[in-house]
């Protein structure tokens, strides 16, 4: 008997038309109407903090004309720094659902010129998978589904 | 017992054009020289060409506006200056030929713990920014720099303003 080994995961809809997926013991809370914290001349996709249990974390938002909007969704994401303690690192999402993923759905990623120069966290990615039910099909979305090293996305 | 001492920043800020929020600098105390009224800044003719200046201290401190998102704003006149902002901060970084005085609504002192200034995490870094970390207070942001780096980010824009060459003065 054949058996499929299948992880779960939350599938991120990211602003801007990304998909990342993360590991479910990587989320720390999905918050909304957050005020945002603007930092000046820190790169477009992330120059805002927002204030977290006494904590500051950046903010990714790859949708950069969303300017200043404090009325979208954020999933804060936990994962472990440099220093073993665990940090925090937000993303901007246009929706979050819980997934599971096959191990035959992993593809393997050719780092084509296209990729690099679409993906703004391309350096990033680890694995990628293409979805067989819907989950990133939507429109304007390219169907496939990313998973990154947030320890790299946040130190680079 | 083992004490924290706390330190004395000076708060430089800037409000956005009709509105109450807008941007906060920190900068080590004795960054800042003088603070003066917009009042005093003059348009000084220099080599046919306009240096718009502060007169203070025997020096001329060429003026200097941001927006609230660190944007240079070029060439401003007195009149502009005088309406738009009530004070010019004189920054003096280590190299007295970069000096220049930052137009602002605002300049005050605060105490805090070092300990509470956060450095800017690498992913909102950039090459360009002068801003090298933070201090939230109060649910504000304040933004952590000083004279020195404020002067990298200016240098290009500052070298093209027209000045006296009055560099013989000895601020530090």
């Amino acid at each position: 008997m054949r058996t499929t080994l299948k992880t779960d995961c939350w599938v991120l809809h990211l602003n801007g038309g990304y998909t990342l997926a993360i590991s479910i013991f990587q989320v720390a809370e999905l918050v909304n109407n957050i005020p945002r914290l603007s930092i000046p001349q820190a790169p477009a996709h992330c120059c805002y903090l927002i204030s977290w249990r006494d904590k500051l974390i950046p903010l990714v938002d790859y949708q950069t004309n969303s300017s200043s909007s404090d009325s979208d969704n954020i999933m804060i994401v936990k994962f472990s720094g440099d220093d073993k303690n665990i940090q925090h690192l937000a993303f901007a999402v246009t929706s979050v659902e819980k997934h599971t993923v096959n191990d035959s759905d992993f593809s393997t990623l050719c780092p084509t010129p296209q990729h690099q120069s679409k993906l703004p966290f391309w350096s990033s990615v680890i694995s990628a998978f293409q979805s067989n039910d819907g989950v990133s099909e939507r429109e304007g979305e390219s169907g496939t589904t990313y998973i990154i090293d947030i320890k790299h996305l946040y130190s680079s | 017992m083992k004490t924290t001492e706390s330190i004395r920043l000076a708060c430089i800020t800037i409000h956005k054009q009709g509105a109450h929020e807008g941007l906060s600098l920190l900068l080590p105390h004795g960054n800042v020289i003088t603070v003066e009224l917009t009042s005093s800044i003059k348009d000084i003719p220099i080599n046919k060409t306009t240096s718009t200046s502060l007169m203070t201290r025997d020096m001329a401190w060429p003026i200097v506006c941001f927006t609230t998102d660190l944007t240079i704003t070029h060439n401003v006149t007195s009149t502009q200056c005088s309406t738009d902002y009530r004070f010019a901060a004189c920054i003096n970084p280590t190299n007295p030929r970069y000096r220049f005085a930052l137009t602002c609504d605002q300049v005050t002192s605060i105490q805090c713990d070092p300990k509470a200034l956060l450095q800017l995490p690498t992913i909102m870094h950039t090459q360009k920014s002068p801003i090298m970390g933070t201090f939230y207070n109060d649910d504000a942001i304040h933004c952590v720099t000083d004279a020195d780096h404020l002067a990298k980010f200016l240098q290009s824009h500052l070298e093209a303003i027209p000045r006296h060459e009055d560099l013989s003065c000895e601020l530090h």
